[in-house]
């Protein structure tokens, strides 16, 4: 097959990889820092060369060609087994995913200021909108069922006070 | 001196015992609904519920206590299983394999059946583990206590030998994948007090919080994936609850009894040893299974036996740590240390005395989990019908609610924002790892064993004073541990190779007729 010879590298991949060398270099020079003793560097060491190791030759073939033309090559078997991998792409778009991603981030970072339960709240309900629903009211009343709820459970269950918004305070009043 | 296997007169106190104590049975139920309930929850794992229970328990007789601790075990190891198998959402680490071939058998529709064979393969390791527990305690914890450093790293390594079979279309990401994972899980104070990679940040000197980065690894990334989709199962018509289908799953799941007895001789040996747990006899087990079976290659797309082996393994470590708590008064894991919290609430210190002393006790704590196995078979029928429907909510409802839930649980298992904030990073490591082929659950193995493996390995490394051969010899459990690791690692290549090498002169004409047909 004529596709099997064309190699296009997967940019998004090498930058990941990047990443993963970043944090690989990194930590094994601060490792060595806090301690270049063996005992400290017993385990660290040797799993750190094999992944660096394995890390380059992951990136040359990315770069040079023969990770995408093993790609290629497999991506018959691959879409066949597409609907039974666990791992496998849905059909969800990439700007909705990296929207949830920067939802869902924004939920957890705003906890320590406006509480769990009134960022529960808003999470939902802009998960809610995000992923298509448009039913105002069943939107309102989830989200503050799904609030409420988990208030409640922080407030009786948790042995550590998580921060509340206003949960707390009526939770008090009552 | 030479002890006999069952002591009868402390067996037969023990039925007098629970047959007149109305209240441990009255709290078996709710007990084994409170551990499944809770345990169907991402992030709350069975210790977080003890531990919630755990002032109740001063009201109650010792033996209620304990059985109902139990129960709570009990049906918490199976609990996890279900959402593990329905969201590709393990609740805690000892459901990680059952995910694997669980969350495809769902996608594929057959939720029914693989939640059959889990309650069954759970119920029977259960029994079966507590059988053994029966008839050898006193061998088991004497056992328990010849296992050293050196034992515990070569179980680990078997652990870890998971990694090399978790691979997905590329080993080489697969191995990067398990190998992250190792470096991750020894961030923060090392064995030698030396602070690695914390940021300077305080939360992470015990570490990367393991269930919320799993968590993320797996739930996160997961929901991230779903955006966009309508439901966990695409065809409608497959998208049904059905009581009968997980009854034929029950009744499927007693085909395996090899997987099962495998399962449950893993889960109740491993299960004893301190600090081991249920997540490495999930994995073993499960690893084991793949290891020995005709087609491997099967395992982790919906392989029914992977399922089976996975909470067989889970089901019955809890035999194992009860063993080794009850024998010697050492926790197997985070959920038997708050049981010996509850002991010690009753002025109670397990340990080779309260086993001879509170025989009776301990019988009737046995014969008892007999039946919370029969209660959970009929208990977890009537719930996971209703749990099942989960797969009935549009997925636009399900990811705000289980990214919220997962959320509030790991805050609940951290203390603190730790928890949430590890969940995200890793929720978004996750799905990056998925988008580029790279094997998440590896990772999660590394991430778990990690810490343990270089903790076992310093340990050995200085016992051996330096890694002296002849310490090793010395050491003849290691050894046949060794040997095992190396069989289970090495037979079924070298068999192949063999056959390969030496092709017999009666397979040979007998290929070429297949072939020829």
């Amino acid at each position: 097959m004529p596709s099997e010879r064309v190699h296009r590298t997967d940019w998004e991949h090498v930058f990941f990889l990047a990443a993963i060398l970043a944090f690989l270099v990194w930590y094994l020079w601060t490792a060595t820092v806090a301690s270049p003793t063996f005992s400290n560097l017993i385990l660290i060491a040797p799993v750190g060369a094999v992944a660096g190791i394995l890390l380059l030759y992951v990136a040359l073939t990315e770069i040079f060609g023969h990770g995408a033309v093993a790609k290629v090559a497999a991506f018959g078997q691959a879409a066949a087994a597409a609907d039974t991998s666990p791992s496998r792409f849905r059909a969800g778009s990439l700007s909705t995913i990296m929207l949830l991603m920067v939802l869902f981030g924004l939920f957890v970072a705003a906890i320590p200021y406006f509480g769990f339960d009134v960022a529960t709240f808003f999470f939902v309900l802009a998960t809610l909108w995000l992923l298509g629903e448009r039913r105002v009211l069943f939107s309102l009343a989830l989200a503050l069922g799904i609030s409420v709820t988990l208030s409640v459970a922080a407030l009786t269950l948790l042995a550590f006070p998580m921060p509340l918004g206003i949960a707390r305070s009526l939770w008090s009043a009552l | 001196m030479e002890r006999a296997l069952i002591d009868w007169q402390a067996l037969q106190s023990a039925f007098h015992i629970l047959g007149s104590s109305y209240s441990a049975w009255l709290l078996t139920i709710p007990g084994i609904a409170l551990g499944m309930l809770g345990g169907a929850i991402p992030g709350v794992s069975s210790a977080l519920i003890l531990a919630i229970v755990l002032p109740a328990t001063l009201w109650m007789s010792l033996l209620s206590a304990l059985i109902f601790m139990t129960a709570i075990y009990t049906g918490a190891a199976f609990g996890v299983a279900i959402p593990a198998i329905l969201m590709g959402v393990p609740g805690s680490p000892a459901a990680v394999a059952t995910s694997f071939d669980g969350y495809p058998m769902t996608q594929r529709g057959e939720h029914n059946l693989a939640l059959g064979l889990a309650l069954a393969a759970s119920t029977l390791g259960h029994m079966g583990a507590y059988l053994i527990l029966f008839l050898g305690i006193g061998v088991i914890s004497h056992a328990v206590l010849k296992l050293g450093p050196v034992e515990m790293l070569l179980l680990m390594l078997w652990g870890l030998t998971l990694i090399a079979a978790l691979r997905g279309r590329y080993v080489s990401r697969s191995l990067l994948s398990g190998l992250i994972g190792i470096l991750i899980a020894t961030i923060g104070l090392s064995p030698r007090d030396v602070i690695r990679g914390t940021f300077d940040l305080p939360e992470l000197l015990d570490g990367v919080p393991v269930v919320p980065a799993m968590i993320g690894l797996f739930a996160a990334s997961e929901l991230f994936n779903l955006a966009g989709t309508s439901y966990l199962v695409q065809r409608s018509d497959l998208r049904t609850v059905s009581v009968r289908e997980i009854a034929r799953g029950m009744l499927q799941a007693l085909h395996h009894p090899i997987v099962i007895l495998r399962g449950l001789i893993i889960g109740a040996t491993i299960g004893g040893l301190p600090g081991v747990g249920a997540a490495v006899c999930n994995l073993v087990s499960y690893a084991e299974t793949r290891r020995g079976d005709k087609h491997p290659e099967t395992f982790g797309k919906g392989n029914p036996k992977g399922v089976i082996a996975a909470e067989a393994g889970n089901a019955s470590s809890e035999a194992g740590s009860m063993a080794t708590l009850l024998a010697l008064g050492i926790p197997g894991g985070a959920s038997s240390a708050v049981m010996l919290a509850a002991l010690s609430l009753h002025d109670v210190t397990s340990g080779p005395q309260f086993l001879d002393a509170s025989k009776d006790i301990v019988y009737a704590i046995i014969l008892n989990n007999f039946a919370q196995g029969a209660i959970m078979l009929v208990l977890g029928l009537g719930l996971i019908g209703l749990m099942a429907n989960v797969i009935r909510i549009p997925v636009r409802v399900l990811i705000p609610a289980i990214l919220v839930l997962a959320t509030f649980g790991s805050y609940g298992l951290s203390g603190s924002m730790s928890g949430p904030a590890t969940m995200v990073v890793f929720g978004l490591l996750g799905w990056f790892m998925q988008r580029h082929d790279y094997s998440v659950p590896a990772c999660v193995v590394g991430l778990i064993l990690g810490g343990k493996v270089e903790n076992a390995l310093l340990q050995t490394y200085q016992i051996s004073g330096g890694g002296q051969l002849d310490y090793f010899a010395g050491r003849p459990i290691a050894l046949v541990l060794l040997v095992l690791l190396l069989s289970s690692l090495f037979s079924r290549p070298m068999l192949r190779w063999w056959r390969a090498r030496k092709p017999t002169l009666g397979d040979a004409p007998q290929d070429n007729i297949v072939k020829s047909i």
